[in-house]
Formats: structure tokens, sequence, C-alpha cells
């Protein structure tokens, strides 16, 4: 599976429980964040191909990482809970894929979250970020 | 510069004794494929002397060979007729699955393992043939990234047969 179609599968199945106003966010996207009180960026940043025999059928494993940002409005409680229903919903997944890879799954273990607000920062400009990491298995 | 021969260059097949046999491809398997032939050498010495002593062949000794796979479901065709053969109920001679051993009746039951390397020149592919493989262990174990079957056991033979294959 290609990044974007990684990407596809798996925001899709966490658009569930991301609250309306969010934006989410794909790598190349831009987006002017003044008027925005919160913001979740979805990156495959790893993608390695375990050892295998030549003849086996291809897997990756992959790498999630998951931002969450929010600005006022929105308080640290806000967007500590959009990571924890975000990690919730990813943990331990089966993902039942469709279209070019439909019969494949795309699986999930387990989560870390990680709080990356600076203090400082937050107290300057209100911006808290929590971080979610993820790896993964899915068709080559 | 000679290419040298890695796991990835690896297929196990194992057969059974039905003609034509029913094959099953190890897809799964670690790559870690092991196997020793051993030779019994009877030392004669002549009053402690090796000098004046000299050497008999001792008894013959088969194969000892290993092999560990991942595995998905245990049964395949045992459970099902129409499903594909799974490598526990094919290591494990279970019933329903149809699979003859290659030995007499009365014997152990024993399988067919084909090993074959291929050259990554794609001219000198070599097929390791192990005759009448009989069980000693299988061990099955659980894992975070998988679940592993551990094979452990004998080919009837001091070695296995090895042949070019184009």
């Amino acid at each position: 599976m290609t990044p974007p179609a990684l990407l596809h599968a798996l925001i899709h199945h966490c658009r569930p429980v991301i609250p309306d106003g969010t934006t989410i966010l794909q790598p190349g996207d831009a987006l002017t964040i003044t008027p925005s009180a919160a913001w979740a960026e979805f990156w495959i940043d790893r993608i390695s191909t375990p050892i295998a025999r030549r003849v086996a059928s291809v897997s990756i494993d992959f790498n999630l990482t998951i931002n969450c940002f929010g600005r006022p409005p929105t308080s640290s409680h806000g967007v500590s809970q959009l990571a924890e229903q975000i990690r919730l919903r990813l943990c331990q997944a089966t993902l039942t894929l469709s279209g070019d890879h439909a019969g494949g799954y795309l699986k999930l273990a387990e989560p870390e979250c990680r709080d990356l607000s600076r203090p400082a920062t937050a107290k300057a400009v209100g911006l808290w970020h929590w971080l979610i990491a993820v790896r993964g298995t899915a068709p080559g | 510069m000679p290419i040298t021969r890695t796991l990835r260059d690896g297929e196990l097949v194992i057969k059974d004794g039905a003609n034509p046999p029913l094959v099953l491809t190890v897809v799964l398997d670690e790559g870690d494929l092991s196997w020793t032939s051993q030779q019994k050498t009877i030392e004669i010495k002549d009053r402690g002397s090796i000098a004046s002593g000299h050497t008999r062949p001792g008894e013959e000794q088969s194969t000892e060979l290993s092999f560990s796979a991942k595995w998905t479901q245990l049964l395949g065709r045992s459970h099902q007729p129409t499903d594909p053969l799974a490598l526990y109920e094919t290591l494990m001679f279970l019933s329903n699955t149809g699979l003859q051993s290659t030995s007499q009746p009365g014997e152990q039951q024993t399988l067919t393992l084909e090993f074959t390397v291929m050259d990554p020149a794609g001219q000198s592919h070599e097929k390791i043939t192990f005759l009448k493989v009989y069980r000693e262990s299988l061990t099955m174990s659980e894992g975070d990234k998988a679940n592993l079957i551990a094979f452990s056991g004998k080919s009837f033979s001091p070695a296995p047969t090895v042949s070019r294959v184009s």
C-alpha cells in the first residue's frame, strides 16, 4: 500500500471520533491556523519491508504519527481528550481493506501518547500539542 | 565475484506420499531452515597408538533438521475439505487432511521436504530434498509480531539429495 492509501484508510477509520470543527491535515496540506481552534496532522513517517523469502507475499511495517494541536478557545483538556479518543480508536485495530487491496487487512499495535505542550509556549501563545504514535502492518 | 545465497533465496515445500502428492508451500517460514548431517567413525588404536591404528565406517546417522514459521490458522483442510492445507495439520498428520505417509504402512509417518535455493543470477537453482522426514518435536509459541511454529525432526537418510534445477 502507498502512504496516501494508508492515510486514507486510517483517517477514514478515525473520523467518527474526531469532533466537528477539528481540521484533519495530511502531509503537504496548508492551513492558516489563525481561525482554527483544533487540528490533527496525520503522517505516515516510516515504511519498512520486513526480511522475508522472495517468494513470500509482501507486507510492510509502518509508523503512523498523529499530532493533535489546539489553541483557545480549545482547552488543554479538549486536546488531550481528542488525543485519547484517537488512541482508543487505533489501539489494536484491524481494518478490512477494500479497493486495490480488497481482502487484506491493516493491523495496528498499541499506540503511545505524549504531551508535548511546552508550558512557556502554552502560556504565551496558548498552543497545546499531543502526539500519538502507533506502528502497524499492511499488505505491501 | 560469487553471489552468496541468503534466506531470501529459499523456498520450502512439503510433499506427502500420494501420487500425485499433496503439496504445501511454506510461505510464512522464518528463513531459519537448518540441517546437520553426521558421520560416525570407529577408531581402532593399536594399544593406544593412532599411528598403528585404523578407522572403520561407523553406523549411518540420519539427518537432523529444523525450521520455524509464522502461523495463522492451525486447521485448514482437516476442518473444511475445500480449504488449503495448513502447516500445523500437515506436520501433525491430522485426520481428514487426506495426507499419506511417504513410508510403508506400520512405519512412522513421514513426509518429503524440498528446499529450493534460487540463484539470484537465475541460472543455477538447486533443490535439496529431504526424504522420510519424521517429526520429533513441534513447539508452538506466541509473539508480539507473530506466533511461531518450530519444527524439529529427522530425515531417515544420511544426507539430503542435492540437484541442480533449471
